[in-house]
């Protein structure tokens, strides 16, 4: 039963990267303009994340280091405190997009003023987080989003042409003209983003030292990472497939957090979209949770401060109030009227461009045998490292002419 | 004598480069006004009309689907309430965006396209405000849906006529 609920993690890590606000609308997108054509996209960021959510539990547990303890022994101070600096402004940005899509599904739920439930979902939030300690953080999110289930029972009801979806596996664009070309690219290199959102090994790795792991669980490691991506990544070929059957045949283009949901619950009646929303909420919620935690977790990291949820909160205070913060300029960011998918596909893309100076230290340490002994990557996993590193890198390039150039993924 | 008057030469300079100095300031005062005017209006390319139709068409469909469905019964109160704010307010705001695109006058097509675009689009705003108001009534949504899908056809129509 405990390595069941040490899944949880894993659940909660991958669903608040992959299931988040931007992701749930993105692909989405994805489906209702390219079909299937882009799954690869998801099996590749899917692959991607296990590999390196996996390396940055095992330096987390071998070598005690947590991801951006990595990032300033690796990297140095300066590189270190910009790629820092960059981190927590990503986090602060998706926090706030977040916070914004929970008071949107609090609004479709129950009729309730936006603004009012974003001020009331914050301060439940901020009250919660402060009085629970971090396995029943990640177990009340990590389960609750199971409720996303719904959007892959929708999927799977409507009827997917099974063959063509495989088919999508093999990267390829069917049509032709140059701006679906770039459309397409744009699009791929979002879902791989998405998927590897910088914040998901932030949370992964102090989780790891959170719960107290030891090198023996390192085999739950392996299977935490891998079970709650697999997880999360399946919902996401929901999304995409629901965007491909339901809205490409009738030209839609989603830019809406309600249509997405509108579409999970589609096949279904009224108790659908209420499932459809609460799995919604939960994880868009435990995404909030995880970057404004992530955001204090980093920074305490860097300057070597105590942190953690189950210390004591005097202990541990830069901590507390960093977390805190977050959620509270978070909120007042959206309560300016900023709309949070404005936010959230900024956040994609500039997450983007900071991603190789996270991955890079991450793999890095692993490969070390000083800090690492036995537990040091073997010659296949360095291969394969350094391989997905430079298709980070290649997307970090790419990501803002690409932006630019299809005027943020406008049909 | 000097140049007491201070009509010399030299002043004449400080005059000149005063003027200068008062156009160069004067075009850096004007530049943001021009940016701003110019950033209102601009005049709009066939695939920016092309993509302003796409975008309406997807608001028509989306709103048909969904008007079906709550017709059938199948959604929540609340959901049909916020879902047909979220839309209303999609449309507005795409309405407000092509204010701001400015047709040559000739090719007259692109002119045409962005005027019934337009046109269809305020239907659509009022078709969604009238659903939001007869959110429970099955005949009522049925016929909206069905006046949507005209607007749907029409956009369709403009479209595939650039």
């Amino acid at each position: 039963m405990k390595k069941l609920l040490g899944i949880t993690l894993g659940i909660m890590t991958a669903l608040g990267g992959f299931v988040d606000l931007g992701q749930i609308v993105f692909t989405t997108q994805a489906g209702a303009l390219f079909g299937y054509q882009l799954l690869w996209a998801i099996a590749l960021g899917t692959f991607a994340i296990i590999v390196y959510m996996e390396m940055c539990g095992r330096v987390a547990v071998v070598a005690h280091e947590p991801v951006f303890a990595t990032v300033r022994t690796r990297l140095g101070n300066r590189l270190g405190l910009a790629t820092l600096i960059a981190s927590n402004l990503l986090n602060l940005i998706t926090c706030s997009a977040e916070l914004g899509g929970v008071a949107i599904v609090i609004h479709l739920l129950t009729g309730w003023n936006e603004r009012l439930a974003l001020i009331g979902a914050t301060i439940v939030l901020i009250a919660f987080v402060l009085i629970s300690r971090f396995q029943w953080i990640e177990r009340t999110f990590g389960l609750s989003g199971l409720l996303m289930i719904v959007f892959a029972v929708s999927a799977v009801t409507l009827h997917p042409d099974w063959h063509q979806l495989a088919r999508g596996l093999v990267p390829g664009l069917e049509s032709s003209g140059s701006n679906r070309g770039l459309l397409y690219a744009y699009f791929a290199v979002g879902i791989f983003s998405a998927m590897l959102m910088e914040y998901e090994v932030h949370f992964y790795s102090s989780g790891a030292i959170e719960e107290d792991w030891k090198p023996k669980d390192l085999s739950e490691n392996f299977m935490v990472a891998s079970l709650g991506s697999i997880l999360g990544s399946l919902l996401t070929v929901g999304l995409l497939v629901l965007g491909a059957l339901l809205f490409l045949p009738r030209h839609v283009f989603p830019e809406l957090l309600s249509t997405a949901i509108f579409a999970g619950a589609y096949p279904f009646a009224q108790k659908a979209i209420v499932f459809a929303l609460l799995g919604t909420l939960a994880c868009i919620t435990g995404a909030a949770v995880e970057t404004a935690l992530s955001g204090a977790y980093n920074v305490c990291q860097f300057y070597d401060l105590p942190w953690g949820k189950n210390l004591p909160r005097r202990s541990a205070p830069i901590y507390n109030l960093g977390w805190i913060g977050m959620f509270a300029v978070a909120s007042i960011i959206v309560l300016t009227g900023l709309r949070p998918l404005q936010l959230v596909n900024f956040s994609i893309i500039f997450g983007m461009a900071v991603m190789p100076f996270t991955y890079y230290p991450i793999l890095r340490a692993a490969a070390d045998p000083k800090i690492m002994g036995k537990h040091v990557n073997t010659r296949l996993e360095n291969v394969i490292g350094t391989a997905l590193l430079v298709l980070i890198i290649m997307c970090a390039l790419a990501a803002f002419p690409l932006m630019i150039l299809t005027h943020a993924g406008q049909p | 004598m000097a140049d007491k008057t201070n009509h010399g030469p030299a002043h004449r300079q400080r005059l000149n480069l005063k003027g200068e100095h008062h156009r160069i300031t004067g075009a850096f005062l004007a530049l943001p006004l021009v940016l701003l005017l110019g950033c209102g209006q601009k005049q709009a390319s066939r695939r920016e009309v092309q993509s302003a139709l796409l975008k309406s068409i997807s608001l028509a469909s989306e709103s048909e689907i969904f008007i079906q469905y709550l017709g059938q019964g199948r959604s929540t109160s609340n959901f049909a309430l916020g879902h047909l704010q979220y839309l209303r307010d999609e449309i507005t705001r795409t309405i407000s965006d092509n204010s701001k695109l400015n047709t040559p006058p000739s090719p007259a097509p692109l002119t045409n396209a962005l005027a019934i675009d337009n046109f269809q689009l305020r239907s659509l705003q009022q078709e969604v405000d009238a659903s939001r108001q007869s959110s429970g009534q099955p005949s009522a949504l049925d016929a909206s849906a069905q006046r949507i899908r005209e607007i749907r056809i029409t956009l369709q129509k403009a479209n595939s006529s650039l």
